[in-house]
């Protein structure tokens, strides 16, 4: 029981959010009257269907690399400052 | 170490590598990526559900006067911000369905706008989740290491003669 309630609220709290994101883009929409639903045709640079297994190693990989290369700058920038500040660690 | 924290550690791992798939749409392609997506907020509702304990503590820490919870407070609105983004990922994600909502039999006009948005969502994703592996770092290190000490300290070897009709253990 504790723990549908939990989900509940989780998934009240995504709705409340989702619902505001979805009322603030479609006013931002309505109002600089980008709405390009009619368009018939799809640019060039979109994701197409066809899945391509053979280069997803290479593509988590690369997302692999960028992924370590914040969280590596960020702990730097973390460990530099607690050694500055002692106090504060 | 605790059954729990080697779940999260499994599940969290899962996540992740879920969330590299999910990065990648042009090498999984769009169906994989559209019900991949569904299944990885499944598992993100179970991270939420196993770390309960620790949002509810820092809810009530956070918004307590006078505390001095800095390096706690910067981890909380972190994670805010990462549920925001997840939730702005999902919708705009739905809005463009290619795969999972017609197959629903719903049928949505293309939208440039949450296009932008869900490229914009995607990117920023990347950039909070460095912040968030690396916030947990600790955790994540501390973790392994006792899964594989665990591990290696495992095999305990009993040894076990009689002498004299008398067990003895080594």
């Amino acid at each position: 029981m504790k723990i549908l309630f939990r989900i509940l609220v989780i998934l009240v709290v995504a709705s409340l959010i989702g619902g505001a994101i979805f009322a603030a883009v479609n006013i931002a929409g309505t109002l600089s009257q980008r709405s390009l639903s009619q368009r018939d045709g799809r640019d060039g640079g979109e994701e197409r269907d066809g899945a391509n297994l053979l280069f997803l190693p290479f593509g988590m990989f690369q997302n692999l690399v960028i992924i370590a290369i914040i969280a590596t700058f960020y702990l730097n920038v973390r460990t530099g400052r607690d050694s500055e500040n002692p106090v504060n660690t | 170490m605790s059954k729990q924290n080697r779940t999260k550690l499994l599940l969290d791992i899962s996540t992740f590598t879920a969330f590299l798939i999910l990065m990648d749409p042009r090498s999984s392609g769009i169906a994989v990526h559209e019900w991949l997506a569904i299944a990885l907020s499944a598992t993100v509702i179970v991270h939420f559900l196993l770390n309960w304990s620790w949002i509810a503590e820092m809810t009530k820490r956070v918004f307590s006067k006078g505390n001095t919870l800095n390096g706690s407070r910067v981890n909380y609105i972190l994670n805010w911000a990462l549920f925001i983004n997840g939730i702005l990922i999902m919708l705009s994600g739905i809005m463009i369905s290619q795969s999972v909502m017609p197959s629903l039999g719903f049928s949505l006009p293309e939208n440039f706008t949450w296009r932008g948005l869900h490229e914009f969502s995607t990117n920023l994703s990347m950039l909070l989740m460095g912040l968030h592996v690396a916030m947990h770092w600790n955790w994540i290190v501390s973790t392994v290491k006792l899964i594989f000490r665990g591990k290696v300290m495992q095999p305990v070897v009993v040894v076990g003669v009689t002498i004299n009709g008398k067990d003895i253990q080594a």
